[in-house]
């Protein structure tokens, strides 16, 4: 059975193949270089309406790369919610278009439920229940996920997202874009000693604007902004929201008594967090699923796992369903 | 048609001292919408206009839990209160035309509630007598300093 899965819901257009036991056929994402060079000049790094542009070229290439035609394909999937309704739109219809025109049945994917199941992308899967962290630069959740559509919201950011943060302390220390991958490299080789807020420490929600504001008026009260007092800050910095994202996460394992922790998200790669999670899940005996880079940012696979698993047992979305811009668990 | 600031009427000006303050204040407009209302936010990183807009969706009978930043995502929309709330954050985007991209005339309803961080990116296009500009200057660690106006005196209501 071959699920052909649409993901649209903010910055990047993609398009994804999946069959029979979760494997991967063919996967193709916006802000791949690839796609820039072949696509015939730069997708923005803003994509909202770009995605009616890129989308039929993206389709068709996965299609290609998967070696396999419409013909082919069982069923089709798309991300409904959350996210941008202009953007969600597009891949919606187009989805739709799909299946009315080669008569394919639909379901409709939670883009968050998409990056539990990043997990599964990998050789190695989570048994259920697990716990799933979901940071990225517009999500920071903590789910009890106890089966495909079985989830439990344990706590979420009250302000900014955990990659929202990184972003806006990079740019206010004027270090680059994006803010994830500039403050891990400033940060690297530093042990960081300058003291930052933990909010909301003793709860299961997260916030990250204060510890951002934090940084602020350190960076405002600092005549002169050495690059070693940088590094200090972007160590400090990265350590408290690891830190933070770590300890709420073992938290809620011990908390439901659960063995397996899944991280997604583009915070994810950050190489102190995988680090960090690792060493206390074995003093903890939890076992850690983090997916590679390309499964945990916004992609259309995790998308057709989540398909996959409807379609095959015989769901479907009827196509009357609309976007869901604040689609929640 | 441009618009300049010193064209708006003050309607009032207030400091708050904490993130309680800053709530309440936002919460005090967010109960007086009637549908329709443009909620222009300027303020640097920090400033609280996250944390404002917590207040008008509480204002609105929206969990203020829920109400988080939409930097990312540049628009979150909230239908579970009295009013639907569109939230934008302008931050990512450079200039009009990305706004319009992503359907900004499709957001313009006199049935819901719009805030906008970040507005002062696109002042000239909101001359609108039912935009409110709000902008946050940051005082101190603790206190900001609220200006609040708009083209006249329609919309003195939501400050009831």
């Amino acid at each position: 059975m071959n699920i052909l899965a649409i993901e649209t819901s903010c910055d990047d257009t993609s398009c994804a193949v999946i069959t029979d036991n979760y494997k991967l056929l063919s996967l193709n994402i916006s802000s791949q270089n690839d796609i820039h060079g072949n696509f015939g000049g730069v997708v923005p790094e803003i994509a909202s309406r770009q995605h009616l542009r890129i989308l039929p070229f993206i389709f068709q290439k996965t299609l290609q790369d998967a070696k396999i035609s419409i013909k082919d394909i069982d069923g089709i999937c798309a991300t409904i919610g959350p996210g941008l309704v202009g953007s969600l739109l597009v891949g919606l219809m187009f989805a739709k278009g799909l299946c009315i025109s080669n008569k394919k049945p639909f379901f409709g994917v939670n883009h968050i439920e998409g990056h539990f199941f990043a997990s599964f992308l990998e050789e190695k899967r989570p048994d259920f229940p697990f716990i799933a962290l979901v940071a990225s630069g517009g999500h920071t959740a903590l789910y009890l996920v106890k089966g495909f559509r079985n989830y439990k919201i344990i706590g979420q950011t009250r302000d900014d997202a955990a990659g929202e943060a990184f972003d806006k302390v990079a740019k206010l220390l004027g270090i680059g874009y994006p803010g994830g991958v500039a403050i891990e490299k400033f940060a690297e080789g530093v042990r960081g000693s300058i003291n930052l807020p933990y909010p909301l420490e003793k709860e299961k929600d997260f916030s990250f604007s204060g510890l951002k504001t934090a940084v602020l008026t350190i960076v405002k009260k600092t005549d002169n902004l050495s690059d070693d007092f940088k590094k200090n800050l972007c160590a400090s910095f990265q350590e408290k929201v690891v830190k933070i994202l770590v300890d709420k996460t073992v938290r809620a394992c011990k908390k439901y008594k659960v063995k397996n922790i899944v991280i997604s998200g583009g915070v994810a790669s950050n190489k102190l967090l995988r680090q960090e999670i690792t060493t206390i899940a074995k003093s903890e005996d939890l076992e850690v699923f983090i997916p590679q880079k390309k499964f945990c940012t916004d992609n259309a696979a995790m998308i057709g796992v989540v398909g996959y698993y409807f379609l095959k047992n015989n769901f479907k979305t009827d196509l009357s369903v609309s976007a869901i811009p604040d689609w929640s668990f | 048609m441009k618009v300049k600031s010193e064209e708006l009427v003050t309607l009032i000006t207030i400091k708050t001292s904490c993130d309680k303050e800053t709530i309440e204040l936002g919460y005090r407009i967010g109960k007086n919408c009637k549908g329709g209302e443009i909620v222009a936010l300027c303020g640097d990183l920090g400033a609280g206009k996250t944390c404002f807009v917590k207040g008008i969706g509480k204002g609105l009978n929206i969990e203020d839990r829920v109400i988080n930043s939409p930097t990312f995502l540049i628009c979150q929309s909230y239908t579970s209160g009295r009013l639907p709330l569109f939230h934008f954050d302008l931050y990512r985007l450079s200039d009009f035309s990305e706004i319009e991209d992503i359907g900004w005339y499709d957001y313009l309803n006199s049935d819901s509630v719009i805030v906008i961080e970040w507005a002062e990116k696109i002042r000239e296009y909101l001359i609108s007598d039912n935009v409110l500009w709000v902008t946050i200057n940051i005082i101190s660690e603790n206190i900001r300093e609220f200006v609040i106006s708009a083209n006249n005196k329609k919309l003195k209501y939501l400050l009831d």
